[in-house]
């Protein structure tokens, strides 16, 4: 027994690496990760993390901004010369400007349209990217706190963003459009072709199941179909940039640029199914 | 006695700082390629000289971590972090008489071997493309953010470490 005990204690280390190897593995190979426990225990380390990063991530947005003002302040001095020349050409058509504008403003006002009344948007910032070779997620810092559940829709300025695929109190995994797990109904908006937008972990998406004589040409305009239930419909994905047809299969090769810059997105915002009815304030 | 507690956590501290650094979101582009992987350089150079407080059980759980963190099969960085201290530790006296210059290749080269063990996990449950440039854009960048990286924690190790038994 003394010996056993002698054996243990000289190679402790040794055992200690191959049971935690063994459990690495068992995590990887055989427990489905949305199990209610494994979720909790990723939530918590997500909710102590993200803040961190966030926390870390201050002294670089406070550069950027002095930056960005920097830059502001002086492209406003050279408009504030520019348009002192200029206002005193264009006084006279001031009335005329005036009506141009409140036309303006009304035909904004009505081209302004929600994604649709069953959604309302919550604003978030990306305070964690895991740009590498195997992954494309992104960490962004609101959560069950404000809203945010799986499968919630992310969208950027430009475009669609992904999807959330983990929900911590206050902050959330996001799956891209780029990552290799992320498929996506999508339609052409100009000859309402439908296809799934799959992600391969690189820049451009693939447009899968779209028939050999489909009509799709480059620089098509691809947005969500709204099937699945996940994404709400005419969501913008990108734009078709190649498309070849692949020997002798039933399909054609469609790749497509995503819309948002995945290296520059610094704010995102949810889609949340809105719990008001339709059209009320 | 509380203090010297705390002192021996430091280790831990630099090692989930690692963590969350290498995967902050900053707006260059520059970041997403040559990400370097602190992590390593900070498990590698804890198991090299104090492996008494950076064992297997810190290695997992900062593996872990990173797959949270990063979006990653789960268990997949603990597993390659784990293989990566067995080997530091079994060769760990050879390396710690290396000169100060081998450490960016012996970086790179662990680096190399971890994400290559990605991709064979990864290539176990679907086919998964290398991305080159990220690939040898993040073995680039931890070869030359090493030697920085591991004078500070040379100064932290001495002003912190070094007359803690």
């Amino acid at each position: 027994m003394l010996a056993l005990l002698a054996i243990l204690k000289q190679y402790r280390n040794s055992i200690i690496s191959f049971l935690l190897l063994l459990t690495a593995l068992f995590l990887m190979l055989s427990v489905r990760t949305d199990a209610i426990g494994f979720r909790m225990v990723q939530e918590v380390m997500l909710d102590v993390l993200v803040p961190l990063q966030k926390l870390l991530a201050i002294p670089v947005r406070m550069g950027q901004t002095w930056e960005r003002r920097l830059q502001e302040w002086r492209a406003i001095d050279e408009e504030n010369q520019k348009l002192r020349k200029e206002m005193a050409k264009l006084r006279p058509q001031q009335v005329y400007i005036e009506e141009l504008l409140q036309e303006n403003r009304r035909l904004r006002a009505l081209l302004r349209m929600n994604v649709g009344p069953l959604y309302r948007e919550v604003a978030a910032r990306v305070v964690g990217d895991s740009s590498s070779a195997f992954a494309r997620v992104l960490a962004i810092d609101a959560g069950k706190r404000d809203g945010v559940h799986n499968h919630t829709p992310v969208v950027g300025f430009s475009g669609l963003v992904g999807r959330v695929v983990r929900v911590g109190e206050r902050s959330a995994l996001v799956l891209t459009l780029q990552d290799i797990n992320s498929r996506i109904p999508v339609v052409t908006q100009r000859s309402r072709v439908r296809g799934i937008a799959t992600g391969h972990n690189s820049s451009h998406l693939v447009l899968e199941f779209v028939p050999k004589d489909a009509d799709i040409t480059i620089d098509d305009l691809v947005v969500t179909s709204g099937t699945g239930g996940v994404f709400p419909k005419g969501l913008i994905v990108g734009r078709v940039t190649s498309i070849s047809p692949q020997g002798d299969g039933l399909f054609q090769a469609i790749h497509v640029m995503p819309a948002v810059d995945f290296s520059r997105i610094e704010e995102v915002r949810l889609l949340l199914v809105s719990s008001e009815p339709a059209g009320a304030t | 006695m509380t203090l010297s507690m705390v002192r021996s956590w430091m280790p831990a501290g630099t090692i989930f700082l690692a963590v969350v650094l290498q995967n902050i979101a900053l707006p260059w582009y520059f970041w997403s390629v040559f990400r370097p992987d602190l992590l390593i350089i900070c498990l590698v150079y804890w198991r090299l000289y104090r492996p008494d407080l950076c064992g297997p059980t810190l290695a997992f759980l900062s593996g872990i971590a990173n797959d949270v963190l990063s979006g990653m099969l789960l268990g997949m960085s603990a597993a390659t972090q784990l293989l990566t201290i067995m080997v530091v530790g079994h060769f760990g006296t050879r390396l710690r008489a290396a000169d100060f210059l081998f450490l960016p290749p012996l970086l790179a080269l662990l680096v190399g071997l971890e994400e290559s063990l990605h991709w064979v996990f990864m290539s176990l449950f679907q086919s998964v493309p290398v991305l080159w440039p990220l690939f040898l854009g993040r073995l680039l960048a931890t070869a030359l953010v090493a030697p920085i990286v591991v004078r500070l924690l040379i100064r932290w190790h001495r002003l912190w470490l070094d007359d803690l038994a």
